[in-house]
C-alpha cells in the first residue's frame, strides 16, 4: 500500500510550527508519531494535503517539574514516558497505561499527544491522565489556551481542537500527601490489544487511612468517549477506602457505563467486567497510596 | 546404532542467510522498468446477478493501460483445485463478496488503484444462504446449478447402532469450530513476463506444475510455452496454490506482452483467500465399563462457502481421521460438504483433521472422566499399537509410536515443579492431553514424489525437485538426504526448486509428505546414480564386486570416494532419477475403508492453562508436546515446527476467528483478527520419539501438520479440568469460559 501524495513541511519550533499551520488553508494534519495517522493514509481513511512534522521542535519532548505540577511535552514517547523518574513514581495509574499500550515497537514511537488527539475509545492513555486531572495546553499562531482534557475529547476520533491547533503540552498537577492511582486492561492477549473495558482510578485521602477526600474513576472503551463515573466517585468521597466501598464504587460505575455489544464481547460481558475492573483499580489506588507515604518516611 | 554424518544434525539453513540479510527477492519483489501493476475489482455482495459493468471512466484515467472484463478473457473462465466451479472473472453471477469481475492494469499502482476504484458494477441481489443447515433445506437458494450439498463421504464398519445399544457409556455431544485464516507474513503475490516466447510466472506455490496446467486452460496456451517458477515463499500454511495474483498477472502479459505484476493487499487477502473450514460436529462415543471404545459414530457437516476449493479432499481427510488414533470395532462416520455464500474455504495446515480432533479428544476425556480412569489411561487402554487395525481397516505394521509419546508427555509432567499460578487464589489452573495421528501423504491417492539428479566432472552435483520451500526447511532436509547417501556436504550440491522448466513434478507441498515422500525419491536418486558412477568405478578398476558406502567406492583395500570417482569421468554427465510413490489403496466408494496413507505420524500433548476466576481470561501457562516423527533429519527444523504448529494451535483453540455476518468478514485485518503474539508463548517441553518408518528416508516421516493437531483440543480439555465445565465451541472464548464459571 502506498501512501497518498503531500507536501511534507518540517517546522523547528513550535512557533513555525503554528505559523505554517495558519498558512496553509489546505486539508492539513500533524504528524507526531504516525502510528496512527499513517496508518489510516495508508488504508486511505486521511488523505491531508500537507503534514506538518513535529519531529524536530525540540520543545515538544521534554517533561518539566515546578514544584506544584509536571509538564509532559504532547511529542513524549510512550516508551520515554514510562522511564520517567515522576511517572514511576507519583503517578502509577499513567505508567500501568503507558505500560500496556500497543508494543514495544509502537510505544517507540507513538507520542503521548497523539494518544490523546486521536481520541480512540479504547486509548491507554487518556483514562488515567483524566484521573489525574490532566489540563492540556493548545498552541496556534496567535496564541493559546488551556483547557481540561476531560472537555477535550468529544466522541470517537472528535476533539475541541480548532483548525490550526497545536497540543503542546499535558499538565498534571502534583498528586496530594496521600494519594495515589490505578489503572486495568482487559483485552483478550497480552499485547497488541485493543481493550475490550479499561478503568483508571484515583483518589487523595485525608490522611495516611483516610477518609477518601476525592476520588476519580473513568470508564475507558464502553463509550464514545472515556467516562468519568460520578457515581462511584460519589460512592467512594467521605468514605474510609476498604474492598466493600471498592466493590460498591464498582457497582455503580457499570451504571455509568454505555458498553455496547460486537463481534469481540457483549455488552453484559463488558458491563460486569467494569465492576470488576474498577474494584481491582481502586484496589491498586490504595496501595500506591500506601506505597508513596512509605516512600517518603524511608 | 548408525552413526550418520549429517542426517540428525542441525545444519545450516540453506536459505537461512539470504533470508536473515533481506536478499530473497519474493515475487512481488520482482522489479521491471515497464511493469503494468494489476488490480482486480471484486464484488461487494454475497449473491447478486451482474446487470451492467462500466468500465467507462476506468479507461480514461491516466497510466490505465487495459480494462477487461470475463469477455476479454484468453482461454477458459473455470478454474479450481479440485472442481473447476470458479470463475477468474465473474461475468453473469456472483456468489460471494469478493468474487472477482474486473481486471486492470496500470503503469502505476495508483492508477491502477483509482481504476479499480472507478469501476462501477450494476446488481440485482438474490437470497443468499450463510447457514450450511440452511443450504440443505430443499427451499435453499441454489449456489451452483448441481445443488448446494457439494460432496458427501463415509466410512462404515461394523455396526455402530447394535454395538451402541450394548455400551456401558455412551457420550453425545455437537462441537462447533470456526473460520481461521492462514496469516502468512507474505501476502499473495505474482509477476509474469515473457521470455522469449514463454510466459513466465513467478509466484509462491505450493505446486508448480499444477499451476502450470491450469494456467494453459485460462491462458489458452500449450503447457510448453508457459513456465512457472516458485519464488521464494513467505508462508503458506497450507495454502497459496490456485488462483492468485500469480494468476491474473500472467493474464494480462498475455493480453499486453508487458511484464505484469499483482500483490494482494492484506485485507485482500484476508477477503479472498480460503480459510480453515468452520464444522459443526456431533459425535458419539461408545465404551464398555472398563472404558473400552466400543463404538464411534460421527456426523460433520462442513461449510465450505461459495467454492469447492479442497473442499472434497478436506473432507475426506476429516472423515478418515474423525475417529482419532484408536481401535474402534464399529464406526459410522458420515461426512458433508455444503456451499454457502461465505467466503470459500480451503485447504489448511491440518486439511480438515484440526476440527475432528477437538471433538475426539473432548469426547475422550469426557469419557474418562465418566468410567474414572485418568486422561492418560483412558488413551493408553484405547490407542493404536503397531500390527493393529485403525479406524479405516488398515493394519498399522510399523512405526507406531504413540504409546511412547504417552509416556514422554506423562513423565515430563509429573517431573514438573508446580506453577506459581496454581497457588495463586485469583487462578484456576489445569493440565489437559491430547493424542493425535496423521496420515503422511495424500488420502488413498497416487501422489509420487520425483527427484532428479546428475553429475558431471568439476561440477557441482545437480539436484532438482519439483518443490518449494515454505520456510520450514525443505531444502535444507532434501539436501541433507542427499548428503548423507553420497558423503557429500550441502556446499556440494546444486539445487533447482519448483520450476516447470527445470525440474520434474515431484507432486504438491502438502499433506507433511515433502520429507518422507520426496525426500525418499532423493534417495531413490542417490542409489541410482551412485550406480552408475559405480560402473563407472568398476569398468575402470576391472571389478566387478564393487561396494558403496559411507560415500565411497571400496573394492578390497581400494577405496575412492564419489567425488573423486565423479571426477575421473571424462567429459560425461551422469543422470538419475528417482521416484517415491507411497504405497496406497484408494477407500471404498460405500464403507470408505481401505489404506489410504503409507504411513502415520503421532503426537501427544499436554497443556496447562490458567483461568482467571473473575474474567475467564485463559492463559496457557505450559505446552508439553512428543512427537513420534520417524526420524528427525534436522532436529532444529522438528522443534521449530513443534513450536510453531503449537502456537498455531493455540491461536486457533484461543483467540483466531474469521467473523462473517451475512458473508461479510468483519475483521479482515490483524487490527481486530488476533493471532498469538511472542507474549502469549507459552513455557516449551518437547520430546521426539523416532519410531522408524521403513520406507521413509532414513525412517523419516513428517511433522509439519502433526504439530499442530494436539494443542487445541489439550487446551479445550485442560479448561475442563480447571473449571469443571467443557465447552464445546471452538476457540474457547474468555466470554464463554466467564459465563460457564458465573
Amino acid at each position: 500500500m502506498l501512501l497518498p501524495k503531500f507536501e511534507f513541511h518540517e517546522p523547528e519550533t513550535l512557533k513555525e510550527a503554528a505559523a505554517i499551520l495558519s498558512g496553509i488553508g489546505e486539508p492539513t494534519s500533524i504528524l507526531a508519531g504516525g502510528t496512527d495517522l499513517l496508518v489510516n493514509m495508508k488504508k486511505g481513511k486521511a488523505s491531508p494535503r500537507h503534514l506538518v512534522s513535529l519531529g524536530r521542535v525540540r520543545e515538544l519532548k521534554k517533561t518539566a517539574r515546578d514544584g506544584e505540577s509536571l509538564r509532559i511535552g504532547a511529542c513524549v514517547t510512550v516508551a520515554e514516558l514510562r522511564e520517567e523518574r515522576e511517572i514511576k513514581d507519583d503517578f502509577d495509574g499513567l505508567f500501568r497505561g503507558a505500560g500496556l499500550l500497543g508494543s514495544p515497537l509502537i510505544r517507540n514511537l507513538a507520542t503521548v499527544g497523539g494518544n490523546i488527539v486521536t481520541a480512540r475509545p479504547a486509548a491507554d492513555l487518556p483514562p488515567p491522565l483524566i484521573a489525574y486531572g490532566a489540563t492540556i495546553e493548545l498552541v496556534k499562531d496567535n496564541g493559546e489556551r488551556i483547557l481540561s482534557l476531560e472537555d477535550f475529547i468529544k466522541g470517537p476520533g472528535e476533539t475541541s481542537i480548532e483548525p490550526g491547533e497545536i497540543l503542546s503540552g499535558i499538565i498534571l498537577r502534583e498528586p496530594p500527601l496521600y494519594s495515589g492511582g490505578g489503572y486495568v486492561k482487559l483485552g483478550m492477549r497480552k499485547a497488541l490489544e485493543i481493550s475490550l473495558v479499561n478503568v483508571a482510578t484515583f483518589f487523595a485521602l485525608d490522611g495516611p487511612s483516610g477518609p477518601i477526600q476525592k476520588a476519580r474513576v473513568v470508564l475507558g472503551s464502553v463509550g464514545p468517549t472515556p467516562i468519568r463515573s460520578l457515581r462511584a466517585e460519589e460512592i467512594l468521597t467521605g468514605e474510609r477506602p476498604d474492598e466493600a466501598l471498592f466493590e460498591k464504587a464498582g457497582e455503580a460505575a457499570a451504571n455509568d457505563a454505555k458498553p455496547i455489544d460486537d463481534f469481540r464481547a457483549s455488552a453484559e460481558y463488558r458491563s460486569e467486567m467494569v465492576k470488576l475492573l474498577t474494584r481491582k483499580a481502586l484496589k491498586q489506588a490504595y496501595e500506591e497510596a500506601k506505597l508513596r507515604e512509605w516512600r517518603r518516611w524511608k | 546404532m548408525r552413526v550418520y554424518t549429517t542426517i540428525g544434525q542441525s545444519v545450516t539453513k540453506v536459505d537461512g542467510r539470504e533470508k536473515v540479510t533481506g536478499r530473497t527477492v519474493y515475487a512481488g519483489d520482482e522489479v521491471f522498468p515497464d511493469l503494468l501493476y494489476v488490480k482486480v475489482a471484486r464484488s461487494d455482495r454475497p449473491h447478486a446477478e451482474i446487470l451492467e459493468i462500466d468500465l467507462s471512466s476506468a479507461k480514461n484515467i491516466p497510466g490505465v493501460v487495459g480494462v477487461w472484463t470475463a469477455h476479454d478473457l484468453p482461454g477458459a473462465n473455470a478454474t479450481g483445485t479440485r472442481i473447476k466451479d470458479e470463475s477468474v472473472l465473474c461475468s453473469k453471477r456472483v456468489r460471494r463478496v469478493g468474487d472477482p469481475v474486473v481486471l486492470i492494469a496500470a503503469k502505476s499502482l495508483r492508477a491502477a488503484n483509482s481504476a479499480k476504484e472507478s469501476v462501477s458494477i450494476g446488481y440485482r441481489d438474490l437470497p443468499a444462504v450463510f447457514d450450511p443447515e440452511e443450504a440443505l433445506r430443499p427451499e435453499a437458494p441454489r449456489i451452483h446449478e448441481s445443488g448446494n450439498l457439494l460432496f458427501e463421504k463415509k466410512m462404515i464398519k461394523g455396526d455402530v447402532e447394535a454395538a451402541l445399544s450394548k455400551c456401558a457409556y455412551v457420550i453425545t455431544n455437537t462441537y462447533r469450530t470456526q473460520r481461521i485464516e492462514h496469516s502468512y507474513l507474505e501476502p499473495e503475490a505474482g509477476t509474469a513476463y515473457m521470455d522469449g516466447k514463454k510466459l513466465t510466472v513467478k509466484l509462491p506455490t505450493k505446486h508448480a506444475h499444477f499451476e502450470q496446467d491450469e494456467l494453459a486452460k485460462i491462458l489458452g496456451l500449450d503447457r510448453k510455452d508457459i513456465r512457472v517458477i516458485c519464488a521464494p515463499i513467505g508462508g503458506y500454511f497450507g495454502d497459496k496454490q490456485g488462483l492468485s495474483p500469480g494468476y491474473y498477472a500472467a493474464i494480462v502479459t498475455r493480453l499486453t506482452g508487458f511484464p505484469a505484476q499483482m500483490v494482494y493487499e492484506r485485507r485482500e487477502s484476508f477477503e479472498v483467500s480460503t480459510k480453515r473450514h468452520p464444522y459443526i460436529i456431533q459425535m458419539t462415543t461408545g465404551a464398555d465399563k472398563e472404558g473400552h471404545l466400543e463404538a464411534v459414530k460421527v456426523d460433520i457437516l462442513v461449510d465450505t462457502g461459495a467454492y469447492a476449493s479442497y473442499g472434497p479432499s478436506i473432507i475426506g481427510r476429516g472423515v478418515v481421521h474423525a475417529v482419532g488414533p484408536y481401535r474402534v470395532k464399529n464406526i459410522h462416520v458420515k461426512g458433508r460438504l455444503v456451499y454457502t455464500n461465505n467466503p470459500v474455504c480451503g485447504s489448511m495446515r491440518g486439511f480438515g483433521v484440526p476440527q475432528v480432533a477437538i471433538a475426539c479428544e473432548s469426547q475422550m476425556d469426557l469419557l474418562a472422566e465418566a468410567v474414572g480412569k485418568d486422561p492418560f489411561e483412558i488413551r493408553r487402554i484405547n490407542c493404536l499399537q503397531a500390527g493393529e487395525e485403525n479406524a479405516s481397516g488398515q493394519t498399522l505394521k510399523a512405526s507406531v509410536g504413540l504409546t511412547e509419546c504417552l509416556g514422554e508427555v506423562e513423565r515430563i509432567q509429573e517431573s514438573l515443579p508446580p506453577h506459581p499460578r496454581e497457588i495463586d487464589p485469583q487462578y484456576l489452573t489445569g493440565w489437559g492431553l491430547a493424542i493425535i495421528y496423521y496420515g503422511i501423504g495424500l488420502t488413498g491417492l497416487p501422489n509420487p514424489g520425483v527427484a532428479q539428479m546428475s553429475v558431471e566432472p568439476g561440477e557441482k552435483v545437480q539436484l532438482c525437485v519439483g518443490v518449494g520451500d515454505g520456510g520450514q526447511g525443505a531444502f535444507t532436509t532434501l539436501l541433507q538426504i542427499a548428503s548423507e547417501n553420497l558423503g557429500l556436504s550441502q556446499g556440494d550440491f546444486n539445487l533447482l526448486s519448483a520450476d516447470t522448466l527445470t525440474t520434474p513434478n515431484s507432486g504438491t507441498s502438502t499433506a507433511s509428505r515433502i520429507t518422507y515422500v520426496v525426500g525418499r525419491a532423493v534417495t531413490e536418486a542417490c542409489h541410482h546414480l551412485a550406480g552408475q558412477v559405480g560402473k563407472k568405478v568398476a569398468a575402470n578398476w576391472g571389478v566387478m564386486d564393487l561396494v558403496f558406502e559411507d560415500g565411497h567406492y571400496h573394492c578390497g583395500v581400494r577405496k575412492i570416494s564419489f567425488r573423486e570417482a565423479v571426477d575421473t569421468l571424462v567429459n560425461e554427465k551422469l543422470l538419475a532419477e528417482g521416484i517415491f510413490d507411497p504405497p496406497t489403496t484408494p477407500t471404498d466408494k460405500e464403507t470408505g475403508l481401505g489404506s489410504p496413507y503409507a504411513t502415520y505420524a503421532f503426537a501427544a500433548h499436554a497443556a496447562q492453562v490458567s483461568v482467571d476466576r473473575e474474567t475467564g481470561q485463559v492463559n496457557v501457562l505450559r505446552i508439553i508436546a512428543s512427537h513420534d516423527v520417524g526420524k528427525m533429519i534436522h532436529p532444529v527444523h522438528v522443534y521449530g515446527q513443534v513450536q510453531g504448529g503449537a502456537m498455531m494451535g493455540l491461536g486457533y483453540g484461543l483467540l483466531e476467528n474469521v467473523i462473517v455476518k451475512k458473508g461479510r468478514i468483519l475483521n479482515p485485518g490483524f487490527r481486530a483478527y488476533l493471532i498469538p503474539s511472542s507474549m502469549e508463548v507459552p513455557e516449551f517441553h518437547i520430546s521426539v520419539v523416532e519410531c522408524p518408518e521403513p520406507t521413509g528416508p532414513y525412517g523419516a516421516k513428517g511433522v509439519g501438520e502433526p504439530s499442530l493437531l494436539p494443542t487445541a483440543p489439550a487446551i479445550h480439555n485442560a479448561v475442563a479440568r480447571a473449571t469443571g465445565q467443557y465447552l464445546f465451541d471452538n476457540p474457547v472464548a474468555m466470554e464463554d469460559v466467564w459465563r460457564a464459571l458465573s
